[in-house]
């Protein structure tokens, strides 16, 4: 048998069903592989104790017969943005360091309710604001993957990295994950994992620590695209404490998930077309993708998607926005770090300027620009109005075709050195192909395809599809993956 | 973007920023500004003026009282509190 920690959330049911192994056995030898693997930093917080706890539950349920769901049994890592009841959360930053929620997040309490096992809360960019996780105040997450050439370690891309490192590295079954404007599925890439961000307003922001709230949406990170599909099923949902979530009913997503693209219309954007991507990430798309999706039964399809190139500046500056709005709760006052001054207003300045990183103020400050007196008008309510544009351009195609798909990312993933040569907007462009979807609010997977010619590092591809049509995308991401 | 702006937009922030970090916000904010002018050449004509964002509606809850009965809870996480108090420093002499 194969170690246990390296069994999908799929194989992990067939084992509980049979009662090869229990759930706190699978428990322990995922604590044991994070506490020997500690160097990835994947966690911030590790919950063993309750992780055991948990575990035991599982095992009676398993043992009776009773398991409450597919996840019952099934050992995940959380997100430290996801506020967990009594379980330290920081959202990454030195400003939370040692903020203890009084409450639970819908997306964890419905997974704590299926039986999920909470093995503890992943690294992150501090407040998600980061495309390689480099910006958390613990430090980066790393990859588990090794560039080929040279050895290095890469990053794991983010903000959910310390997730996608957990998944990568057989330190969870499957983790949590959010994503403002490729969040998920960048670090899905960058990792050789699945990803998905499914529409805004399919799973709850209560609890979420909020970035950019009209973006914000949370999401399964897992090995396979059948754990995806098994693992949003007991995350989506309508929430009446989130006025942002949809109440529509949610599939079972693993349902007809082997049915195939045949008759599927897939389309692929013509403004991306020259844009500059790596070369193994170009013929993945053009070729590799193309052909199997093809050989599948679909039909391919150049699309327009005109209002495209505006979709960066769109997403840095409503994000930022919104950040500078939703960040301006850290004080001293009720929660977090505190640091006195002569006045409030001292105190304000002192503990903002002590408690959050240079990544956070600088979209802080373009944010409170942005919203300021005299660029009102032309930065955000003219981002807003773009915003509208880029979706009307997906409804558009969404009318022809049933799927777009694109590159997740421009490069696959680069070392710490490296990354210190990107000035901000460098590193804000690894986003051109997540950022669009984040704007018009649409569901998207990366599901991995190859690994780089000679760096042998992983490579994803992006399937978009149309609102609270994740089933779809789930489909034909199987079928990439079943081609490998 | 100079200096005076930026020393503006940080006070508006409550964020400090030492002489050497001055130079390089201001540096990274006229490039991100810059950047993000390319949404000038957008043409937005085709929408109408005030439509809204929200295609569905925003859903509205009924008026309910309710009582979380949270309030020890909410408090826990206060470095400075009194009783069932947030303190701050003095604003009143």
């Amino acid at each position: 048998m194969s170690k246990l920690t390296d069994l999908t959330i799929k194989e992990l049911n067939i084992g509980y069903d049979k009662k090869e192994f229990k759930a706190s056995e699978v428990t322990e030898a995922y604590l044991k592989n994070i506490d020997e693997n500690s160097n990835l930093n994947a966690y911030i917080t590790v919950t063993a104790d309750e992780a055991l706890v948990q575990s035991k539950l599982s095992d009676e349920r398993i043992g009776k017969g009773c398991r409450l769901s597919q996840m019952d049994g099934v050992p995940i890592g959380v997100k430290d943005l996801f506020c967990t009841k009594d379980i330290r959360t920081t959202a990454a930053s030195h400003i939370l360091d040692d903020f203890v929620p009084p409450y639970e997040s819908t997306v964890t309490s419905n997974l704590l309710n299926a039986g999920s096992i909470f093995l503890g809360k992943t690294n992150l960019d501090e407040f998600a604001m980061g495309g390689a996780n480099l910006t958390s105040y613990f430090g980066e997450a790393i990859n588990p993957i090794k560039r080929a050439t040279d050895g290095k370690e890469v990053v794991t891309g983010g903000s959910s990295g310390g997730s996608a490192a957990s998944v990568a590295g057989g330190l969870a079954a499957g983790s949590l994950g959010t994503d403002t404007g490729g969040s998920i599925r960048q670090p899905a890439a960058f990792t050789g994992i699945v990803g998905l961000k499914p529409t805004y307003g399919r799973c709850s922001r209560y609890g979420i620590i909020a970035y950019a709230s009209s973006l914000d949406q949370a999401g399964p990170m897992c090995k396979t695209v059948e754990d995806t599909a098994i693992m949003l099923n007991h995350m989506a949902g309508f929430d009446e404490k989130d006025s942002t979530s949809v109440d529509i009913a949610v599939p079972d997503f693993t349902q007809g998930i082997c049915d195939g693209v045949k008759g599927m219309k897939i389309g692929i954007p013509k403004e991306l077309l020259n844009e500059s991507i790596d070369k193994d990430i170009e013929a993945s798309w053009k070729d590799k993708a193309v052909r199997i999706l093809k050989d599948a039964g679909a039909e391919i399809v150049e699309i327009s998607l005109p209002n495209l190139k505006y979709a960066l500046a769109t997403y840095y500056i409503l994000a930022p926005a919104e950040a500078s709005s939703n960040l301006a709760r850290y004080d001293g006052v009720r929660f977090g770090l505190r640091v006195d001054g002569d006045s409030l207003d001292d105190m304000y300045l002192n503990t903002r300027t002590a408690g959050f990183g240079e990544e956070v103020k600088r979209r802080i400050m373009v944010g409170t620009y942005v919203l300021s007196a005299g660029y009102y008008d032309a930065y955000y309510l003219k981002a807003l109005k773009v915003q509208k544009l880029i979706r009307q351009d997906y409804l558009n195609v969404f009318k022809d075709i049933d799927l777009v798909m694109t590159p997740t990312t421009p490069m696959p993933a680069f070392t710490v050195e490296e990354s210190k040569n990107f000035d901000p907007i460098t590193m804000y462009l690894q986003d051109i192909f997540t950022v669009p979807i984040n704007l018009a609010k649409l569901p998207a997977i990366s599901v991995p395809i190859s690994l780089s010619s000679t760096d042998k590092l992983p490579i994803g591809i992006q399937l978009i599809g149309r609102d609270f049509d994740e089933s779809t995308i789930l489909k034909a991401a199987k079928v990439i993956e079943g081609a490998k | 973007m100079d200096r005076n702006e930026v020393l503006g937009i940080a006070k508006l922030a409550r964020l400090k920023f030492e002489d050497k970090e001055l130079d390089s916000i201001e540096k990274d904010m006229g490039q991100i500004i810059d950047w993000i002018d390319i949404l000038q050449q957008a043409d937005v004509s085709s929408l109408e003026e005030n439509s809204s964002d929200i295609e569905a509606g925003l859903r509205v809850r009924e008026d309910i009282v309710k009582i979380s009965g949270l309030s020890k809870e909410l408090i826990r996480n206060a470095k400075e509190p009194y009783e069932s108090f947030f303190t701050v420093p003095k604003v009143v002499d």
